[in-house]
This record gives structure tokens, C-alpha cells and sequence, in this order.
């Protein structure tokens, strides 16, 4: 009777968290009088071509290059400085590292809304609205925070043995950094690498406020100019959200736990 | 690690690439928002001439605004229909994936996916679900209930209500991952001994699982009320506030204040509102929740 329930209930919720997807691929193949029509069936034709004119008058090519360029630089550059400064702070006392920790780590508590109306000031105020290169350094500010929270207590956890080898076998400061303590940190860094992906490839509000023009625009800003109060074309709509969630999906796929000790990472150590 | 007290240049070239991009990008903004919510000004270059006035912005807000209670009243909405649906959800769906069944990993990864997936695609996918001839309706037609269908997104009585599914939909599975990683850590003796002395499966439930996790369901509980102060992507993708602001949210109102509406000054009164409400709500919950985890 219990097993009974528990399958029960389990079937249900695959329906509910799987079916809005599955929707979705199916939609995104059919003809647009056919989504009403038929709505739960199959379509008459796969129509593949909404995918290439999703790709290109719905500008989801254009925007996939965007947001993987931006999310490639930015996920570089919030890697090693963060490891940077989490090495500085785990590894080398230095004075004051409490008040560093802490300044820096204090961005975890900040929603970004607190940093959005001056930094779109300023990107006006340089002349660099709408470029990625702004919106990358805001970005890669916005991560620091995190990641420097995560490697910080990694890179402590780390025996200090093999780096205090390291020293008297005559390695400066750099070279522990690249030789002992990067290699050792792999898995953190991995976990960064996954948590700045999804965060930057899925990030919208700052894309948006910085962003204006079509040939600059990231995914969720390409996916969200098919909102449309009338006629909304959703084929094409889902076609470009079947596009957009590739990557992210094919990265939980691949990473799996990864994927999840790395979203719930925070959380579990906060 | 004293030896390296004579590399201070190796150590400010540490230090300061990633301190210069987080203070100037990151913390000087912050606060800069919450000094400029004193001042008035108007437009969004900075020649505008800016004038003190103290509070009166968040007097403003408070007092004359016309949609900021609105705004504020959906944001505890959200937060509360969050906790109420979102967490007994994630928990459930973390109880039934450790009670040993089979594909186990399989049902894990359909219930994650709609967490990695972002926030703009999961609201499009909605839209198409609350469409008025769209999934929901549809199945009520089918299932002979076309008496109940409606326009969820438009009907003010019904789109807030909307919004926190979707929320729940995308975000439960993300609590269950964080039940998940609690539940392993309670000894299988334990529930083993209290199958043995009879004990129905609630009562494990209630007196022995949810003591045991109470770190757990603290932090779950912050997130979640954190989480629904900043939801912002769903809302503008789903409805923008609207219709008539029925579904306005601090997030939205500050975005439209900021940006649409040409009032900055009040939109940084609404963002320094919003941090501080974010901060006050972790602090508050920290301090209630002062009750250390049991263990057996």
C-alpha cells in the first residue's frame, strides 16, 4: 500500500516537472495553426526549419555567440581572481586577512538590484553602455564574492604539508600558487567553473539594463523580446528555448552531482 | 606561512586585480545606492543636479508612491506562498528519493532540471501553460472542467498565485538536492529502531527526521524567502507586473522606477529598500531559529 502511494505520487511529479518540457520540444516542431488545433498531439510534419528561422529572425544565433563569448571571459577571469585572492587569504597570513575575508565575502548577503541603478550610471557615464566588455567586469565583480566564500574554506581544507615542501624546496609565492595549490584546488575549481556558467549564461536583469541593441543581445535577452502581448509565434518561441537550454541541460547531464553539490554549495555551507 | 612577509609586491599583485574589479564594479556601487537613496535627481547621466533630502524618498515610497505597498504586499506573497508550497514540496520529493526506490539518480535529474535551466526560459515555457488556450485550459476542457478555465495571467485574483508556481515548479527540486544532502547523515538505526517499536511513518517524520534536520530546513527557509525577495525573471517574463500592476513586485517596481519611469532616485530608494530587507530577513530568521540541530 505504501510502496503503492510512493509510486504514485513519484509518477505524478515526473508528469509535472518533465511534461512542460516535453511540451515544449513538441511545440517547437509543429506549425503554428497546429498548436491549438492538435494541442496535445504530435505534429502532422516535424517543421525542423523553426529552429533555423528561430536561429535567424529570431536572433538566437547572434545572441548565442554573444552569450557564450561573455560567459567563457567571464567565467575565466572570476576563476583566477578569486583563486587568487582565496589563496592570499587560505594560505599566506598575512595582516587584516579577517577584514579582506570579510569585505569581500559580504557581497554573498547583497542582491544585485543594490548595485544595478549606479552601475548603469556609470557604464553612460564611460561611454560604455551597451558593450560586453562592461558587462563582463560587472559580471565577474558579482561572482567574486561566492567563489572566494567556496575556494576560501577549499584551499583551507587543503593539508598544508605538501605546500610548506614546496617552500623549502625553494618555490616562491607564484609558483606554489600555479604548481601546489591550483592543481590541488581542482574540484573547487571545477564547481566554479560550473556555478559562474549556468550563472552568467542564464543571468538576465544586468544584461538588460546594460544591453540595447540586437547584435549585442545575450539568450535571456533574445528569448525574452518573444514576449508579445498578441500573436505570439510559439513555434519559433519554443524552437529558440529548445536552443537556449542545450548547454546548461547537456552540462547537468554530463556533470550531474557536480552540477548539483556545486547550485547547492552556498547554500549548504552558509 | 610567516616566510613570506618580504613579497608584499607578489602579494598586492594577488590581491589587488581581483579587489580593484570586485570594489569598483561591486562594493562602491552598493554603496552608492544606498547614499544616493537620500538624494532627488532626475535622468540617468550624472550631470543631473542632485539634492539632499534625507529620507524623503522613503517617505515617499511610504507614503505617496502609489504602487510600493502594492510592490511590497506581492513580495510577501510570493515569499510566503514560496514557503508554504516550495518547501513542504522540496522535502517530500527528498524523502520519497531516499526511501530506496528504484532509479533513484533518474527521477534526481528530472526534478533538478528545471533548476539549471534559466529563469527566462522556464517563464516562456509558463507563458505557453497559462496561455488562454494553452495547457491548463485545455486540460480542464478535456477533463470536462472548462467551467474552471481562465486567463491566469491576466485575472487579478489568480496571476500572483500564477507566478509562485512557477517558482515552485523551478526551484523545488533545488530544495529537495539541499533534504537530500541532510537526510544521508541521519543514521539508518535510528529510523530502523523506530519501524521496529511501531512508530508510524509521520511521526518519524515530524519527531525524529525534521528535529534531526533542523539546520537544514533553517537554511532552506532563508533561501527561500531570500530568494523570493530578489525573484525578478519570472515576474518580467511572465507579466511585468501587470495587468495594472496587479502583480508588481519590489523588484519590478524598483526596475520600472530606475529605468521606465525616469525617477532613479526612488528606484535607488526601493533597491537600498530591498538589500535591507534582504539583510534584516537573514538576521531575523538567524535569531528565531536559535535552536541547535538534535542528534541521537
Amino acid at each position: 500500500m505504501n510502496r503503492f502511494i510512493i509510486g504514485l505520487v513519484l509518477a505524478l511529479m515526473f508528469v509535472i516537472f518533465i511534461y512542460p518540457l516535453i511540451l515544449t520540444l513538441i511545440v517547437s516542431f509543429k506549425v503554428k495553426s497546429e498548436v491549438w488545433g492538435d494541442f496535445f498531439g504530435l505534429p502532422e510534419q516535424f517543421q525542423f526549419h523553426n529552429y533555423s528561422d528561430a536561429w535567424k529572425q529570431g536572433h538566437i544565433g547572434t545572441a548565442f555567440f554573444n552569450s557564450f563569448y561573455i560567459t567563457i571571459v567571464t567565467m575565466f577571469f572570476q576563476i583566477i581572481l578569486s583563486a587568487m585572492i582565496s589563496f592570499v587569504i587560505a594560505r599566506v597570513k598575512i595582516r587584516y586577512s579577517n577584514v579582506l575575508y570579510l569585505f569581500v565575502t559580504a557581497g554573498v548577503m547583497i542582491p544585485i538590484h543594490a548595485i544595478l541603478l549606479p552601475v548603469a550610471r556609470r557604464a553612460v557615464n564611460l561611454g560604455m553602455s551597451n558593450t560586453h566588455f562592461y558587462l563582463i567586469c560587472v559580471y565577474i565583480a558579482g561572482g567574486i564574492p561566492w567563489l572566494v566564500f567556496l575556494m576560501t574554506s577549499y584551499m583551507q581544507s587543503i593539508p598544508e604539508t605538501l605546500e610548506e615542501a614546496s617552500i623549502i624546496d625553494g618555490c616562491g609565492l607564484f609558483q606554489m600558487f600555479t604548481h601546489v595549490t591550483l592543481p590541488l584546488s581542482k574540484p573547487i575549481l571545477l564547481t566554479s567553473a560550473i556555478i559562474t556558467f549556468i550563472g552568467s549564461y542564464n543571468e538576465l536583469l544586468i544584461a538588460m539594463v546594460l544591453l540595447n541593441s540586437q547584435v549585442k543581445k545575450t539568450i535571456p535577452l533574445a528569448l525574452s523580446a518573444f514576449v508579445g502581448y498578441h500573436d505570439v509565434n510559439f513555434p519559433l518561441m519554443t524552437a529558440a528555448i529548445i536552443i537556449s537550454i542545450i548547454p546548461t541541460m547537456f552540462i547537468y547531464l554530463l556533470f550531474q552531482e557536480k552540477v548539483e553539490q556545486g547550485l547547492t554549495a552556498g547554500a549548504v555551507k552558509g | 606561512m610567516r616566510t613570506f612577509k618580504k613579497q608584499n609586491p607578489v602579494i598586492a599583485a594577488f590581491l589587488l586585480p581581483g579587489l580593484l574589479m570586485y570594489g569598483y564594479f561591486f562594493a562602491l556601487p552598493v554603496l552608492q545606492t544606498l547614499w544616493e537613496s537620500m538624494f532627488y535627481w532626475k535622468g540617468l547621466s550624472s550631470t543631473a543636479k542632485k539634492e539632499f533630502i534625507g529620507a524623503g524618498n522613503y517617505i515617499y515610497l511610504i507614503g505617496k508612491d502609489p504602487y510600493f505597498w502594492k510592490a511590497f504586499g506581492n513580495t510577501v506573497y510570493l515569499m510566503v506562498g514560496s514557503l508554504l508550497l516550495q518547501v513542504p514540496l522540496g522535502f517530500i520529493l527528498a524523502l520519497i528519493l531516499n526511501s530506496g526506490i528504484r532509479g533513484k539518480r533518474f527521477f534526481n535529474i528530472a526534478f533538478f532540471m528545471p533548476y539549471v535551466l534559466s529563469a527566462t526560459s522556464v517563464a516562456l515555457m509558463w507563458r505557453f501553460i497559462y496561455h488562454p488556450e494553452g495547457l491548463i485550459n485545455q486540460f480542464l476542457q478535456l477533463v470536462g472542467l472548462s467551467g474552471l478555465t481562465n486567463s491566469w495571467l491576466a485575472d487579478p485574483s489568480t496571476n500572483i498565485t500564477a507566478i509562485v508556481l512557477v517558482g515552485v515548479w523551478q526551484g523545488a527540486g533545488f530544495l529537495m538536492i539541499l533534504f537530500l544532502a541532510g537526510l544521508v547523515n541521519i543514521p539508518k538505526e535510528i529510523l530502523e529502531s523506530c519501524r521496529i517499536e511501531g512508530a508510524r511513518p509521520y511521526q518519524v517524520v515530524f519527531r525524529i527526521i525534521i528535529p534531526m534536520l533542523w539546520p537544514v530546513v533553517i537554511t532552506v527557509i532563508t533561501l527561500v524567502m531570500i530568494n523570493s525577495v530578489k525573484s525578478f525573471d519570472i515576474i518580467w517574463i511572465l507579466t511585468r507586473g501587470g495587468p495594472f500592476h496587479s502583480t508588481e513586485v519590489l523588484t519590478t517596481w524598483m526596475y520600472q522606477l530606475g529605468f521606465n519611469l525616469s525617477q532613479p532616485a526612488r528606484g535607488t530608494a526601493v533597491a537600498s529598500f530591498i538589500f535591507l530587507f534582504v539583510l534584516l530577513l537573514s538576521v531575523v530568521i538567524r535569531k528565531v531559529s536559535r535552536r541547535d540541530s538534535v542528534e541521537y
